[in-house]
């Protein structure tokens, strides 16, 4: 019962790991231009952070080692600084945007200016890295971020026309008035926005943080396995929900408020309300896992003592860069900058930085000598190497189709 | 707190094997404590040459002064230059911090050592009269030369513990085209796929050989050169 219990909290907690900023922005975003004829992109990443993660939780179970503690031992510490800094960047940027977008949800209940809410949210977030217990934070976020289940309903009760849906889903085709270009940044968005690195920083981190061992690998797998293609459904339902209602409006979306519009149209107050809890929830523990993994990184490169399985007097290092961190994005969000274009270029760069954690997480999954009869099988080194490929093409094509499509905006 | 013996249950001690390799096994792994906390991590070593011994590594280097000037290159010696200018008034800016081999005692997936960490880390002691105190980074993509004809870089250094004298005797060193830490381990043994990597660092490293320490005539320290009186036998990867 007790395992059954566990298992479930996992997959909970991976549900709410898997939506957040990125996701809600990027998913709306498309689903109101493209339908969902990016459907399979979605797909495609959330298989990609399945195997991703899968290999990393495995590592850090059976070598004890998170994910840069590996980077740096395995490509020495000048590609591992370079690593380092590329890493960081881009999670201190999905940290701002989750920041943003914490405040960004709050201010849709309150019509209190995000700018106002930002410190309070950002004195929050630190309190809880300080103060919470680590699985109390994952588990009570994961909850409330299933708030955005009301997506999958909004969808169920706007009755749409499923053959059509899935028709766009299967099919290799766009929407008339869009150009390709602009669909292959939107695709790599997606891709980005299902696989970004601090996943997979935060999941092996907390793997170590809670002591995994062999044993532990098939609750593990269980979360990884059922929790990130739940989230990923959920990506799919706010797509969908974005299709139908949002896509013959011809609205472009550019504010939170416009992504929960769907839930409200279809299922009123109510909707609304489950809507803006499980914005809150996801976005708020998205901000406490970019924090924490922020902190991780270069504290397992520098080899200080980090985690929160310690006393914040034991890893003081590690709780400075949390609070330094903190208030760089208050900093930056105070300046006035919209987070959803935050959440855009994080979104981008993560795909630009993924293969640098990817490719050393890869090699090690290999090694037996940490893994012994958990090294990669045939089956992960397949998908493995498929995704190697497919990670490095999206992440050399990112910048060019960002730059050529102005954002998404059109050639 | 880390449950203590955790990881020497899990990962046999590399202090008890016949050998470990210096840039594989020891650099850039993390240093834990006999509380279990972190320590730092292996920046660097110490190797102690003369003395009328062979080479051998006598402690981990750790802190700036041991990273920083393996970040070479341009930006490694700007750093180096800013890590000088940001404590003018500290003395032995250049030292890094060590442990002594004696205080370590289980090498594994991380480097675990006897004592608690508080107040652990302390300035490279100088050398004994005699001695030189050199490092790893230096020895490791020095340029290998046999009869005048350059057949590659020091990629790792594989080392013979000898527990009893806390030192780990320099055995041979791995030598082949690259650089130092592009092997990822590919040659060492029991390390399968994905295939297409795998094949990718086999090719890029078709050259690599071991050459014993006895086959190595002179080091020299000045010009990154090794000079061998044999080429590199093949590859050893037990």
């Amino acid at each position: 019962m007790k395992k059954v219990f566990e298992v479930a909290l996992g997959i909970l907690t991976a549900i709410g790991g898997f939506v957040d900023i990125g996701d809600l922005v990027f998913n709306a975003q498309t689903g109101a231009r493209f339908g969902m004829s990016l459907a399979l992109v979605t797909l495609i990443g959330v298989l990609g952070i399945c195997v991703f993660a899968e290999m990393s939780g495995r590592v850090a179970a059976c070598s004890g080692r998170a994910t840069f503690d590996l980077v740096r031992e395995r490509l020495g510490p000048r590609m591992g600084v370079l690593n380092l800094v590329a890493s960081v960047a881009v999670t201190l940027m999905t940290f701002i945007a989750e920041i943003g977008g914490v405040a960004l949800a709050i201010m849709l209940v309150t019509s209190i200016s995000e700018v106002l809410i930002v410190p309070f949210i950002g004195v929050l977030v630190w309190a809880v890295l300080w103060r919470a217990k680590f699985t109390v934070m994952e588990n009570v976020l994961g909850f409330l971020g299933l708030g955005l289940v009301a997506f999958a309903i909004a969808l169920w009760q706007l009755g749409p026309s499923w053959s059509d849906l899935a028709s766009q889903a299967a099919t290799f085709d766009k929407p008339g008035k869009e150009d390709w270009l602009t669909y292959a940044y939107f695709a790599i968005g997606l891709f980005g926005a299902a696989m970004t690195p601090y996943e997979v920083f935060f999941f092996s981190s907390g793997g170590v943080e809670e002591k995994w061992t062999d044993k532990s690998l098939g609750i593990m797998r269980a979360n990884v396995l059922i929790g990130f293609p739940l989230g990923g459904l959920l990506s799919l339902s706010i797509a969908g929900c974005a299709a139908v209602v949002l896509g013959p409006l011809e609205v472009d979306v550019a504010a939170l408020s416009q992504v929960g519009l769907p839930a409200a149209v279809a299922l009123g107050k109510i909707g609304l309300a489950f809507v803006i809890v499980g914005f809150v929830a996801a976005t708020f523990g998205a901000a406490c896992e970019t924090g924490l993994s922020a902190g991780y990184s270069i504290a397992q490169f520098f080899g200080w003592q980090w985690g929160k399985f310690v006393r914040p007097k034991q890893a003081a290092r590690f709780h400075l860069v949390l609070i330094l961190a903190t208030l760089l994005a208050i900093g930056v969000l105070m300046t006035g900058v919209d987070p959803i274009l935050v959440t855009e270029i994080s979104v981008v760069f993560s795909a630009v930085a993924l293969p640098l954690t990817y490719f050393p997480i890869l090699v090690v999954a290999n090694d037996r000598d940490y893994l012994g009869e958990h090294a990669n099988g045939m089956l992960s080194n397949t998908l493995g190497t498929i995704f190697l490929v497919l990670v490095v093409v999206a992440a050399v094509a990112a910048i060019p189709l960002m730059v050529i499509t102005h954002m998404g905006a059109g050639v | 707190m880390a449950e203590k013996g955790t990881d020497e249950r899990r990962h046999p001690n590399r202090l008890e094997r016949p050998w470990l390799d210096a840039a594989l096994h020891l650099q850039d792994r993390q240093v834990i404590d006999s509380d279990g906390m972190m320590v730092c991590n292996v920046d660097d070593l110490e190797i102690t040459d003369g003395g009328g011994r062979e080479l051998a590594v006598t402690g981990l280097l750790a802190g700036p002064a041991a990273l920083v000037p393996r970040l070479s290159g341009r930006v490694g010696g700007w750093l180096r230059e800013m890590w000088i200018r940001l404590g003018v008034q500290y003395a032995g800016r250049e030292l890094p911090m060590r442990i002594g081999l004696d205080l370590v005692d289980h090498v594994g997936s991380d480097v675990r050592v006897r004592v608690r960490r508080e107040g652990l880390l302390d300035r490279q002691p100088p050398a004994a009269p005699g001695v030189t105190l050199r490092r790893m980074d230096d020895l490791l993509g020095m340029s290998v030369v046999v009869g005048g004809r350059n057949v590659g870089h020091v990629l790792d250094v594989r080392l013979e513990p000898r527990p009893q004298e806390s030192r780990l005797v320099l055995h041979s060193l791995i030598v082949g085209r690259g650089r130092p830490g592009s092997l990822l381990g590919y040659d060492r043994g029991d390390f399968n796929g994905p295939w297409l990597v795998a094949r990718t660092v086999e090719w890029l490293h078709r050259h690599t050989g071991e050459l014993a320490m006895v086959a190595v005539t002179s080091i020299d320290w000045e010009h990154d050169r090794v000079e061998a009186d044999r080429p590199p036998g093949p590859l050893d990867g037990r």
